[in-house]
């Protein structure tokens, strides 16, 4: 039986990766802003079909 | 601890060190790049233009704009596994992907990163960022044992992917609107002194070359629309021909009869076996590895037996010993042992209209012919 696609593990692990790069993005700000992009690069790389 | 955990752990530690050791060194070539372009180029903020950039990839993500972003529209070998085993094959993968230029780009975000390392100039910071980058792309693979469904096959992986996509779309825009805004911060000048130079740099522009551009702007929307509507005549114009040389495609429920022995065994296969369950076809001759097709032949091999979930034949065209000699060529594993069914005197391949090979058949259930296809480089007419 095929899953509600809105109840995957693959988007709640997605969400909750974006709640910790949101939370280390602005930490990084605070410390040195260029780092607020890394935790960016990496939810742009977890996106990507290759990963999978 | 069961062997292939051994396995599974090993691969994916040397698939994501792989692939950190290709991005770092990519993201501090880039850094180079970016410090080289920076004193070939007036050094004018590169960093509002990258901003202005991640602007128009967030329109984009809105699906107000739509246009395709530069990538290689190339997978991975999958079949290295076969060749190199599969420890071997997951470091390749990584470095391969780890490279990040070198596969398909399906979001704004990788080119992001690069405009900011190219307008960053340092190479250091290059590659951290694209490092980073890399890591977050290698995640799902360590967390693939609890994110894949029990019940997953290969195919599933990529409906599954697939029905994520609206998520990952808000996902890149979310992080390419966080990096807009970085960005403008890290060009360092109040709006009202960005305002002022894009003005400063119009003017300097001219208004002449100002409306030049702009004209050249619009010229290349018609042309673009121009090439893509001569694109889909070139399709259209292919699909009638084949639908020409294939007139038995025009009427469902009618497949060539046909009496063909197994090659190994003594069983010969008539359409009655192929009924219950959607088959593939795929013609081949023993020429077809002559021709340096082989290593197309085992990659098309293998993804038509996915597709198919096993029940992919082959048909040989030829006699008895050059079929047998061309099947390694078309095994992809040890264990898959996929059906050779021989056409000594090419009567199946007549009665299929095969004009050349390789050329695979889709039938349904009921035997109908679905779908055919065959490669661009098949070799000449039988």
């Amino acid at each position: 039986m095929r899953q509600d696609s809105s109840s995957t593990p693959i988007l709640r692990v997605s969400y909750a990766l974006l709640l910790i790069a949101l939370a280390a993005g602005i930490f990084a700000f605070r410390y040195q802003i260029r780092f607020a992009l890394l935790p960016a690069a990496a939810v742009f790389g977890w996106t990507q079909t290759g990963g999978l | 601890m069961p062997p292939y955990r051994k396995l599974w752990t090993q691969s994916v530690v040397g698939y994501t060190f792989a692939g950190l050791v290709s991005a770092t060194v990519v993201g501090a070539t880039l850094g180079l790049l970016g410090r080289w372009l920076g004193q070939l180029l007036p050094r004018e903020e590169p960093f509002l233009v990258v901003g202005v950039l991640s602007l128009v990839l967030v329109v984009r993500e809105l699906g107000w704009i739509s246009f395709p972003l530069p990538s290689r529209r190339r997978q991975t070998e999958r079949t290295w596994a076969n060749q190199f085993g599969f420890r071997a094959a997951a470091i390749m993968w990584g470095f391969d992907i780890g490279l990040g230029f070198s596969t398909w780009v399906q979001y704004g975000g990788f080119w992001m990163v690069v405009a900011v390392i190219l307008a960053a100039g340092d190479s250091g910071y290059g590659a951290v960022l694209l490092g980073s980058y890399w890591l977050g792309r290698a995640l799902p693979v360590w967390f693939s044992p609890w994110l894949l469904r029990e019940d997953w096959i290969f195919s599933t992986l990529f409906e599954d992917r697939s029905a994520q996509d609206l998520m990952y779309r808000r996902m890149n825009l979310l992080g390419l609107a966080w990096t807009g805004g970085i960005v403008f911060l890290m060009v360092g000048t109040e709006g009202a002194r960005i305002v002022t130079w894009i003005i400063g740099c119009l003017n300097d522009l001219g208004w002449f070359y100002v409306s030049y551009i702009l004209v050249w702007g619009l010229t290349l929307v018609p042309a673009l629309l121009l090439h893509q509507i001569l694109r889909e005549i070139m399709w259209l114009s292919q699909q009638r021909d084949d639908l020409r040389s294939h007139p038995h495609l025009h009427v469902p429920g009618l497949i060539p009869q046909f009496s063909a022995s197994m090659l190994g065994t003594k069983k010969t296969v008539t359409p009655s076996d192929l009924i219950g369950q959607d088959t593939m076809l795929l013609f081949v001759r023993p020429e077809d590895a002559a021709h340096g097709l082989d290593k197309q032949l085992r990659t098309s091999t293998h993804g038509l037996w996915h597709k198919t979930s096993g029940k992919l034949y082959i048909v040989c065209s030829g006699n008895t010993d050059e079929c047998r000699e061309l099947l390694p060529e078309l095994q992809f594993s040890e264990r898959v042992n996929i059906p050779v069914l021989l056409d000594q005197d090419g009567a199946m391949a007549r009665a299929f209209q095969v004009k050349s090979t390789p050329i695979a058949f889709r039938l349904d259930a009921e035997t109908r012919i679905v779908g055919f296809g065959r490669q661009l480089s098949s070799i000449p007419p039988i």
